[in-house]
C-alpha cells in the first residue's frame, strides 16, 4: 500500500492515438510519455488540434491507446476491457469540461449527485457540502439553464469532486469563463490539489500557469520541447 | 426512487415534445387496434344477423330425394328420422363445416280452402359452447306464423286462429311481405306439423349454415359433400350458392380489413417510435458521453432509453384502450346499426394493451438504445470540448 502511494499516479510511455478529425487531417498524439506524481497540478498547453484533448481522454480511459503503456494509480489502463474502464472512470477520475456538460433535466443538487459511482452510498449531506463549498447553496434546486457560466462550471466541479477521486481531468475548464470566475475555478482545483488530489488540466491559455507544478506543451501530437519541461513543486510555487 | 427511473421521468418531462409524440404513436396504435378488435367483433355479429336474415344456405335432404321433384315442389317428398339432427350434431367435426342445424318438415297442404306450404320448424342446434343465437325463429307448439299473402287470403291477424288438419293454432305473428314463397307459408312447431301431416318423428330436411365460408371460386361444395358423406351417408346436401357466396364474401372482406389494418398499424407505429427514439438519442449525444465519462455502464444507458419506451408503452396502452373503446362505442352503432346494442366495452382487452404495448415500444426503441450504448463518448466530448 505504501509502495503504491509512493509510486507516481500517472506513468505513460510511448502513447499513440491517431484519428481522422476532418477529411484528410489526422490528429491525435504520437509517442507521448508522461509521469505525474500524486499531488501535482499539471498544465498541458497547446493550440487547437495539438492533441491536448486526446491525451486527456486517454488518461480518462475514454479513448484506448493504439500503442504504448499507461498506468494510473497502479492500474494498466491499456489492458482493461470496456466494463473495467467504466469502473475505473467511476472510481478514480473526475472530469471537468469546457462546456460544463451538465444534465439539462437535473437540478444542481442532482447533477452533483450524478457524479457518484452507481451503487455507492455517501452521506446525504456530502453533495450539499460541495454545493456549499463552491458557493451554490442558493442555487441548489435550480435548473442548469438558469445558471450563469461560472455557476455551471462550479456545479461541474462539484460533480467531479463529490466522489473524491484521486485524479481530476480538466479540459479547458476556464475557456468559457470571465477572469473572475476562471480564477475562482482554478482556486478550487488548486485547493483540491493541496488536499492530496492530482489535477491534469489542458488549456490553450496561460491563466493556469501559476498553479502548475509541471507545465507541458503539445504541438502536433508530440511534446514541444521534451528536454525543457518546467517542473515546479509546492515550495517553488 | 431508483436513480435511473428518476432520470427517465425527469428526461421524459424535459423532452416533452418527443415524449408526447411517442405517446401519441403508442396511444394511436392501441386506439386503432382496440377499436378494430371491437368493431371486427361487431362486424361479425352484423354479418351473422344479415346472413340470418338472408336465411340458411345449406339444405340437407334424404339421399333418395328426386332433385327434379325437389326443385319443382320446393321441398323433399322423402323423409328422415327426426333424430338425424342429433346424430349429425354429435358427429366429429360437424361444426367445422355446418352450424345452426334446424330440423324441418315441409309439405303442400290446403288451409281454409287455400293452398299453402306448411313448414314445421324444430329447435336449432348450434356448436357446443357457442353463445350464438339460433338462426330463424322459434315457434312454440300450438302457435303459427303466417305469410303475408296467406294471412290476407285467410283473413287472419295476430291473436286470431287458423285450422290446420283439424287442429287449431293461435296466430302469433303475421310476417311482413317478403316477395318470396314465404308469403304463402304457414310456419308451425315441428311437432304440430308432424301431427298435422301424420308423419310423427319424421323430418323432410335439415337446414343449416355453411361454416367453411369459401367463395364460389374456391369451390366449397365438394368439401361440404365430402364432410356430409362421412357424417350422414343417408343424406345429400344442396348449397344455395348465391346466399353462401354472399356470406363468404362478407366475412372474408371483414377478415381482410383486419388482416390489413393490424399489421399496417403496427408497422406505422413502430417506424414512428423508431424515428423519435433515434432523434432522442441524437439530441442526447453529449449527455450519453457525459454518463460514459462518469463511469455509467452500458446496461444503465440502455435502461434510460428502453425504460422510457416501456413507461410510455404502459401509459399509451392504457390510454389507447380507453380511447379505442370510446371510439368504438361512439361510432360503432353508426357503422353497425343492426347489432348496435351488442357493442360493449371489453375489459379483457386492457391486459394485452398493458403487456404488449410496453414490449412493442421497447422493441421499436431497441435499435436506438443500442446506438446510444455503442456511441463513442470521446467523439462527442472531444468535438464539444
Amino acid at each position: 500500500m505504501d509502495d503504491a502511494m509512493n509510486s507516481p499516479l500517472i506513468e505513460a510511455s510511448g502513447l499513440t492515438r491517431n484519428y481522422a478529425s476532418k477529411p484528410g487531417v489526422v490528429a491525435g498524439v504520437s509517442d507521448v510519455s508522461l509521469r505525474v506524481e500524486r499531488g501535482e497540478f499539471v498544465v498541458i498547453q497547446g493550440a487547437s488540434g495539438s492533441g491536448k484533448s486526446t491525451l486527456l481522454l486517454l488518461l480518462g480511459a475514454l479513448l484506448r491507446a493504439e500503442s504504448g503503456t499507461l498506468r494510473i494509480d497502479g492500474v494498466e489502463l491499456t489492458r482493461l476491457n470496456a466494463i473495467e474502464r467504466a469502473g475505473y472512470r467511476a472510481r478514480s477520475v473526475g472530469f471537468v469540461f469546457q462546456l460544463f456538460h451538465l444534465v439539462p433535466y437535473l437540478s444542481v443538487h442532482r447533477n452533483v449527485l450524478s457524479g457518484l459511482p452507481p451503487g455507492v452510498a455517501v452521506e446525504p449531506t456530502e453533495a450539499d457540502r460541495w454545493i456549499a463549498a463552491l458557493g451554490l447553496t442558493e442555487r441548489r434546486d435550480a435548473n442548469p439553464a438558469t445558471l450563469s457560466a461560472g455557476e455551471r462550471q462550479r456545479v461541474a466541479l462539484a460533480r467531479a469532486l463529490v466522489k473524491r477521486p484521486p485524479l481530476i481531468l480538466a479540459d479547458e475548464p476556464t475557456g468559457n469563463l470571465d477572469p473572475d470566475n476562471a480564477a475562482r475555478v482554478l482556486e478550487h482545483l488548486d485547493h483540491y490539489r493541496r488536499s492530496g488530489g492530482t489535477v491534469v488540466l489542458v488549456t490553450h491559455g496561460s491563466d493556469a500557469n501559476r498553479y502548475a507544478t509541471q507545465r507541458l506543451r503539445l504541438e502536433a501530437g508530440r511534446w514541444a520541447i521534451p528536454s525543457a519541461f518546467t517542473s515546479f513543486n509546492d515550495s517553488a510555487s | 426512487m431508483n436513480f435511473t427511473l428518476q432520470n427517465i421521468l425527469r428526461e421524459g418531462w424535459y423532452s416533452r415534445l418527443n415524449s408526447a409524440l411517442m405517446l401519441v404513436a403508442l396511444t394511436g396504435a392501441v386506439t386503432l387496434l382496440t377499436a378494430v378488435q371491437l368493431l371486427t367483433a361487431a362486424a361479425e355479429r352484423e354479418t351473422r344477423r344479415v346472413v340470418r336474415d338472408m336465411g340458411f344456405n345449406l339444405r340437407i335432404l334424404p339421399k333418395d330425394t328426386d332433385p327434379e321433384r325437389f326443385f319443382l315442389e320446393g321441398y323433399s317428398e322423402n323423409t328422415l328420422p327426426a333424430d338425424t339432427v342429433t346424430r349429425l350434431a354429435a358427429g366429429a367435426g360437424t361444426f367445422i363445416t355446418f352450424n345452426h342445424l334446424t330440423p324441418v318438415l315441409e309439405r303442400r297442404i290446403r288451409v281454409g280452402g287455400h293452398e299453402c306450404l306448411l313448414t314445421g320448424l324444430g329447435d336449432t342446434v348450434v356448436g357446443p359452447g357457442e353463445k350464438k343465437q339460433p338462426m330463424g325463429f322459434r315457434i312454440a307448439p300450438g302457435t303459427a306464423q303466417v305469410g303475408s299473402i296467406l294471412a290476407e287470403r285467410l283473413g287472419v291477424k295476430v291473436g286470431g286462429t287458423v285450422e290446420v288438419a283439424g287442429r287449431t293454432l293461435r296466430v302469433e305473428r303475421v310476417l311482413v311481405e317478403a316477395g318470396t314463397d314465404e308469403d304463402v307459408r304457414l310456419y308451425t312447431a315441428l311437432s304440430d306439423a308432424q301431427i298435422a301431416l301424420g308423419l310423427p318423428g319424421r323430418i323432410s330436411e335439415i337446414k343449416a349454415i355453411d361454416c367453411l365460408c369459401l367463395t364460389a371460386d374456391q369451390d366449397p361444395l365438394p368439401k361440404i359433400r365430402e364432410a356430409l358423406s362421412q357424417l350422414l351417408p343417408e343424406a345429400r346436401v344442396i348449397q344455395m350458392r348465391a346466399l353462401a357466396d354472399a356470406r363468404a364474401k362478407q366475412r372474408q372482406a371483414s377478415e381482410r380489413v383486419s388482416a390489413f389494418a393490424v399489421p399496417m398499424t403496427l408497422l406505422v407505429a413502430a417506424v414512428w417510435i423508431l424515428v423519435l427514439a433515434i432523434l432522442n438519442v441524437r439530441q442526447r449525444r453529449v449527455e450519453i458521453g457525459l454518463w460514459r465519462a462518469l463511469g455509467t455502464g452500458s446496461s444503465r444507458i440502455a435502461a434510460l432509453f428502453l425504460g422510457k419506451a416501456v413507461l410510455l408503452g404502459g401509459l399509451g396502452g392504457a390510454l389507447g384502450w380507453a380511447v379505442g373503446t370510446t371510439v368504438a362505442l361512439r361510432w360503432g352503432p353508426v357503422l353497425f346499426p343492426v347489432t348496435a346494442a351488442s357493442l360493449k366495452m371489453d375489459p379483457t382487452l386492457i391486459v394485452p394493451a398493458l403487456t404488449w404495448t410496453p414490449l412493442f415500444a421497447a422493441a421499436s426503441s431497441f435499435l436506438p438504445a443500442m446506438m446510444a450504448v455503442s456511441q463513442d463518448p470521446a467523439e462527442t466530448l472531444r468535438a464539444d470540448g
